[in-house]
């Protein structure tokens, strides 16, 4: 059945009342989550507020993981739907039922899994406050998580990508002077995990009151923690590599890099290993380098543009103007690939991150809750 | 569609004949001057004085009647640029197009973090103007690498000119805004930046000296040091309506302008090159690029 008509029948009767929210949250859990989102979709902030509310005063006894991921599932929708101001309300009662889990090692995975998988999509769909939030809390509780400390790292480091903000309260995510753009693109990889569509990149914002060196330090130190933990996790070594890159360490940076195409096997790591090692080579005036390493991004992944036109400009710079121009041209013509071209992404952050933990979110959501 | 659109490309960016000369390599300067901010006309070679690495130059002047321009429209299609902003911005493209003149060639670039050759240089401006109605805003902003496509797209015969908007600053470029000076330099091309006024906050009073004065935000300030680079100017509009006028006050300072040549004597061809332009017995102020660079071969 489509979604439209899920949608149509679940609004037919919808019980608005805190005994129909809990209806919904026990169909989730008895595996009709499609259908609970899709009526809990239909209604309003204030409907689902006051529902809430309700069941709240009658001591509700209401299983805190499918509320949870009802809640959850609801924002995603209401994301795809450029519901934004609905999203965040569900985000926040999704929190606000994980909270009410008893702190028992039993709930530990579930409630490390939301945190960071929701920290990392609050980053990639630019909601730095809630992502800040998430994966600060994800660090108090689990302060050893590998891939906890390789998302926070990917805020800090986006934090640092845009200029130089105003300064905010410490303690926060702040944006700075909004602006919306939209990135557009329906087709990422975070899509084919069925949850994501990302939609807003503001202008600026700051990370616990970091400025942008501040906080590319923080990005590195909690990259390095990462690798710690897991001395394998290979987005760790590429952020770290392309985090010294940009701090000014280019023999360390070029260390962490080549590790990644020693010993990634995904080609869209070996992508963008290649292309921050040329930008590393780049920078040390060695071009004929540089262009060796983008010529090995773009075989990599062929169908990604930056590879191509990060050639180009190297060889403009070399002199070499008629095959600057050809990979102009290359580049010019690769400009709607599918997925997008990892560099694009980059800056949201280790959106690889989100799709398992949230599979396993669902299914949990089922597990019975004394 | 797919092959003629690639043949279109490659013919495009194909690496054109120096614009005059034959065996010599000679350098454009393509000059503004202005007196009390009114154009001065009439100024022969002799106004000028050229200083290359400090050697001075002997130039001519060529008349820039006699050279067809190649205008690279390099536009920002982010999200940002929607709606009437869109429209008013499409309007300022046609209005000058429509004043271009025979024998000129018109080129369309959009960006947002992708970069789309809509048009290569033509002198169909019918192409392009058709071109710019199919524009529909979406995606991030990759304003460096739009420049350094805008500067190879206009590289060939003729005077090279890029008109580049963008509403908001460099979010998703590969290129550093160094990067994108250093291609300028290195190019023939002068960049003419247009830009919007940002909104003041209401309660905001201007007090000079006070912190609460203006101050030229990041975007704006690359849009000017890129197009000071090239000799250009960043243009204001104050809002996305003025943008008609903006662009044909481009055009027009365009016919003002003094096209000067050499080729340089006395020093080494490769490297940097240091630019000084200055006027002889004239009063005013003149904008011209400040450098540009040879590659060794």
């Amino acid at each position: 059945m489509t979604g439209a008509l899920w949608f149509a029948l679940s609004l037919a009767g919808s019980d608005v009342s805190a005994e129909g929210y809990r209806a919904l949250v026990e169909r989730y859990r008895g595996g009709d989550a499609p259908g609970a989102v899709a009526e809990l979709a239909g209604w309003t902030p204030a409907q689902v507020q006051g529902a809430v509310e309700g069941l709240g005063r009658k001591a509700p006894n209401l299983p805190a993981r499918a509320a949870a991921m009802l809640h959850t599932d609801t924002a995603l929708l209401a994301r795809r739907r450029g519901e934004i101001a609905k999203e965040g309300l569900h985000l926040d009662l999704a929190r606000r039922s994980l909270e009410t889990l008893p702190d028992r090692a039993d709930h530990q995975t579930f409630r490390r899994d939301w945190l960071l998988a929701m920290g990392v999509y609050c980053l990639y769909v630019f909601d730095p406050d809630r992502s800040f939030a998430y994966l600060r809390e994800g660090l108090r509780r689990f302060p050893k998580d590998p891939e906890l400390l390789l998302a926070s790292g990917a805020l800090h480091e986006a934090a640092a990508t845009l200029p130089a903000p105003a300064r905010s309260a410490p303690g926060s995510a702040t944006r700075h002077a909004p602006t919306t753009t939209a990135l557009g693109d329906t087709a990422s990889p975070i899509e084919r995990s069925d949850a994501l569509y990302s939609w807003m990149f503001a202008a600026e914002f700051s990370v616990n009151d970091l400025g942008p060196r501040e906080a590319l330090v923080t990005a590195e130190r909690q990259y390095r923690d990462a690798l710690v933990a897991e001395p394998g996790l290979e987005g760790a070594h590429l952020r770290l590599g392309r985090v010294l890159a940009r701090l000014g360490h280019a023999d360390a940076a070029q260390a962490e890099l080549s590790w990644v195409v020693k010993n990634s096997r995904r080609p869209e790591r070996l992508y963008l290993a290649h292309l921050f090692l040329g930008r590393v080579q780049e920078e040390q005036g060695r071009f004929a380098d540089a262009a060796g390493s983008y010529r090995a991004a773009a075989a990599a992944v062929p169908s990604w543009p930056t590879a191509s036109f990060a050639l180009s400009e190297v060889l403009h710079r070399l002199g070499q103007r008629v095959e600057s121009r050809q990979a102009l041209q290359a580049a010019l013509a690769a400009q709607d690939p599918r997925p997008p071209d990892g560099w694009w992404l980059y800056p949201y952050g280790p959106h690889e991150l989100f799709g398992p933990p949230v599979e396993r979110l669902r299914q949990e959501a089922s597990a019975w809750q004394p | 569609m797919a092959a003629l659109m690639a043949a279109l490309l490659a013919a495009a960016l194909a690496p054109q004949a120096p614009a005059f000369e034959a065996s010599v390599e000679a350098v454009y300067l393509d000059v503004f001057v202005s007196d009390r901010g009114k154009p001065v006309k009439g100024l022969d070679e002799a106004a000028f004085e050229i200083l290359d690495n400090g050697v001075r130059q002997a130039a001519t002047l060529v008349s820039v009647e006699d050279v067809p321009t190649c205008a690279v429209l390099v536009f920002d299609t982010s999200g940002s640029v929607s709606g009437r902003k869109l429209d008013h911005l499409r309007a300022a493209a046609h209005a000058f197009l429509r004043g271009l003149r025979p024998g000129d060639q018109a080129a369309l670039v959009t960006f947002s973090q992708r970069l789309r050759l809509r048009v290569p240089a033509t002198r169909e401006i019918g192409s392009v103007q058709h071109a710019l109605d199919a524009i529909e805003p979406e995606g991030s902003t990759a304003l460096f690498d739009a420049v350094y496509t805008g500067t190879q797209v206009a590289a060939g015969p003729g005077r090279a000119m890029v008109v580049l908007f963008s509403d908001g600053g460099n979010r998703l470029s590969w290129l550093s805004e160094a990067d994108a000076l250093g291609v300028i330099e290195a190019s023939d091309v002068l960049v003419h930046a247009v830009g919007l006024t940002p909104p003041k906050p209401p309660a905001a009073p201007l007090v000079r000296g006070s912190r609460l004065e203006d101050k030229e935000s990041p975007a704006l300030r690359s849009l000017r040091l890129l197009a000071e680079a090239s000799g250009g100017r960043l243009w204001l509009a104050e809002a996305s309506a003025d943008l008609e006028a903006t662009f044909l006050g481009i055009l027009e300072e365009s016919r003002t302008r003094y096209l000067l040549r050499y080729v340089p004597t006395g020093l080494p061809r490769e490297g940097r090159h240091k630019l000084e332009v200055r006027l002889k017995g004239h009063k005013g102020v003149l904008r011209a690029r400040r450098g540009y660079y040879v590659a060794p071969e």
